[in-house]
């Protein structure tokens, strides 16, 4: 279970990698990441390829996430995300608020 | 520091004092075993210098004793011994000492020793400190908890009493359960089950329950329809929530005569509905977000609607379901729940064979979320609704009195005026069991005015699901739409053939419409679109049409109802 961080300035882009069990144990690095990030943090790209379940704090965290990025002008993409990660995504209906692949 | 030194030759004691003088410690003297047992009483040291052979009580019991007595208090011992004497210093730690010192004495060797113990002590001390800090928050924490759940069952605890046709297994993770079922029968004799499920366990996941469960209730009570409820529930959570939290949820709708299943689902696993022989016809989706992230002006009220024949039961569940996991870290999951159906077991139907399915499945320290199973028996026979829930004054006014509403086409689109009508009905003075019946026609003439008269909607779409659903999809555009147009509704009360009676009338401007016509057979008029005016027809003294079609006025008599 861990998040990593990379920001590119240039871009004004922050990628983040997850990996493991999306869940509450991530709320504290998470959070941080919301900290450090300015209101204008520009893109976001999350990287879910190694996130092998998500509970309902996760989609917290991404809410929370889409709120500090700006709300309904949020620029998050969710990618390579496993079809059953697509699928509790989509129940959620959170594909009608994130970029979701 | 104070150090204790137990040891019964003078020489050994003046040479060891002198020793640790030098380094200032303080030292306090004890002559043999019992004697350093009272002087560890009396003066509290931080650590001990214990001889073994020694009068009176020597120094392996003297050690075992203090230890003893120390409890979870660390008292640092350490045992004085000849070079030689292996066996003794293994059974003085047997004993409860914590280090051993050998003669000759080395000062430097003392010194060390007494520092480095003094430092576990320390290290001891903190760590005892920091548990009892946790306990304490810990106790305060659980005396919160029981006010708290105090709260939260008092509000729930309406949903206790729950009807009859609905069965329910809840097993929350903590004491205190992130996953709410609410319950209750509707005005007009049907019923409406919501399963919640906060974010979170415990305390923070209850925050949203308690208002959630008044809206539930105070709304149900009040003739509103699901959509009113959700709308209303995730306005009021998307307030008071932290953007992480909300509550996904599934809430349905039964009518009284088990025609229609209204369902949303919020953010949950789909919703079942078994035939009489237990078989799926039929799955509702998520497909929305849960209650509470949407601002109001975004949040999607939309319903799914499904025609049933009342033999049906319907399952609801919460994702702690979907989510448990056997020993191999594999979920229950959507298909262990349906295999509850499609599989089902030679024991157990329905309900108890999903529970037995999950936990023959599932590795109980594998389930991290609460876990809620609901099961709606929709067999009117079970619903045992007595109009006495919906209690009000029963001193009947007897005198004649009328009362006229009148809805524009704006006014039609903004409030639901069932709801509104339903107060008047409940503001009336008539016995129990009346209301019900007025609130019956109200409604019935009502929506046949709006969906017929000012709307144009044709009943016949209704023949099947599809239409069914079409009707209304319908029914939202135009009423949207709608430009101009009225209904009036007049209620008022007189004596009639020495019987007091309700005379309830309702006109619309549309151009009339051939529900309202005389002929209308009653298998017509059944099926997909409800129980419609045979009924009505059925309670009242009579029932007459204008001209036009576009009237009705009916006389129901405020007789003894058997």
């Amino acid at each position: 279970m861990t998040i990593s961080v990379t920001r590119n300035e240039d871009k004004n882009e922050t990628s983040i990698v997850i990996n493991g069990r999306f869940d509450f144990s991530m709320n504290n690095e998470f959070r941080k990441i919301l900290t450090d990030s300015s209101a204008d943090g520009g893109a976001y790209l999350i990287d879910m390829g190694a996130v092998d379940d998500l509970d309902s704090s996760a989609l917290g965290m991404l809410l929370l996430l889409r709120e500090r990025a700006g709300g309904d002008t949020a620029n998050i993409k969710i990618q390579r995300c496993r079809p059953d990660i697509i699928e509790m995504l989509k129940m959620a209906n959170f594909q009608t608020m994130f970029d979701i692949s | 520091m104070r150090v204790l030194i137990a040891e019964d030759s003078s020489l050994s004691r003046s040479v060891l004092s002198s020793i640790l003088e030098k380094y200032d410690f303080t030292v306090i003297e004890a002559v043999d075993g019992q004697d350093a047992i009272e002087k560890y009483l009396e003066s509290d040291p931080d650590i001990i210098l214990m001889d073994l052979m020694m009068p009176v009580l020597n120094g392996y019991d003297a050690t075992h004793k203090i230890k003893e007595m120390a409890g979870e208090k660390f008292i640092p011992i350490i045992v004085i011994t000849a070079m030689s004497e292996t066996d003794a210093l293994v059974k003085s730690v047997e004993y409860g000492a914590d280090d051993y010192l050998s003669k000759p004495y080395n000062a430097d060797a003392i010194h060390a020793k007494i520092i480095a113990l003094s430092r576990i002590k320390e290290l001891h001390e903190n760590l005892e400190e920091s548990r009892n800090k946790v306990e304490k928050l810990n106790e305060q924490t659980n005396s919160e908890l029981v006010v708290a759940e105090h709260l939260y069952d008092s509000v729930l605890a309406q949903g206790r009493r729950v009807l009859p046709q609905v069965r329910q297994y809840m097993r929350p993770v903590t004491n205190f359960n992130g996953d709410i079922l609410l319950a209750a029968h509707t005005p007009s004799g049907g019923f409406i089950v919501m399963l919640g499920d906060f974010t979170g366990h415990g305390l923070s996941a209850a925050i949203g329950a308690i208002p959630a469960a008044e809206i539930f209730y105070g709304m149900t009570r009040k003739g509103f329809s699901i959509g009113d409820i959700v709308v209303e529930m995730n306005a009021k959570l998307n307030i008071i929530l932290p953007i992480n939290m909300f509550c996904a949820a599934t809430i349905i709708e039964v009518d009284q005569e088990r025609t229609t299943i209204n369902a949303w689902n919020g953010s949950s696993p789909d919703i079942i509905v078994t035939d009489a022989d237990g078989n799926i016809i039929n799955r509702i989706a998520s497909s929305h977000a849960a209650l509470g992230i949407m601002p109001p002006d975004k949040f999607d009220r939309k319903v799914d609607m499904l025609s049933i024949q009342g033999d049906e039961h319907i399952y609801m569940c919460s994702d702690g379901v979907l989510d448990a996991r056997n020993s191999d870290k594999v979920k229950f999951g959507m298909d262990g729940f349906l295999s509850a159906f499609t599989d089902p077991s030679e024991e157990c139907v329905g309900l108890n064979s999903i529970i037995e399915r999950l936990f023959s499945f599932a590795d109980v320290d594998e389930v991290y979320d609460d876990v809620s199973l609901i099961e709606v028996d929709l067999d009117k026979n079970i619903d045992k609704w007595h109009v006495d829930d919906f209690t009000g004054n029963n001193q009947r006014l007897e005198a004649e009195w009328s009362l006229n509403l009148s809805f524009d086409a704006n006014g039609l689109k903004e409030v639901n005026p069932i709801p509104l009508l339903l107060n008047f009905v409940n503001g009336i003075n008539v016995i129990n069991g009346h209301k019900e019946r007025i609130y019956t026609i109200l409604s019935e003439f009502f929506t046949n005015s709006l969906d017929h008269g000012l709307l144009n909607l044709q009943s016949s779409l209704k023949s099947d699901a599809a239409g069914f659903q079409e009707y209304f999809k319908q029914r939202e555009e135009r009423l949207q739409n709608l430009k101009d147009g009225t209904i009036d509704v007049n209620l008022s009360q007189r004596e009639i053939n020495n019987c007091w009676c309700i005379i309830v009338e309702v006109i619309d401007s549309g151009p009339g419409f051939s529900a309202h016509k005389k002929d209308v057979s009653l298998d017509e008029n059944m099926g997909y679109s409800g129980r419609g005016i045979p009924l009505v027809t059925n309670l009242c003294e009579s029932v007459e049409y204008n001209e036009a079609g576009n009237g009705v006025k009916a006389v129901y008599a405020l007789k003894k109802i058997s």
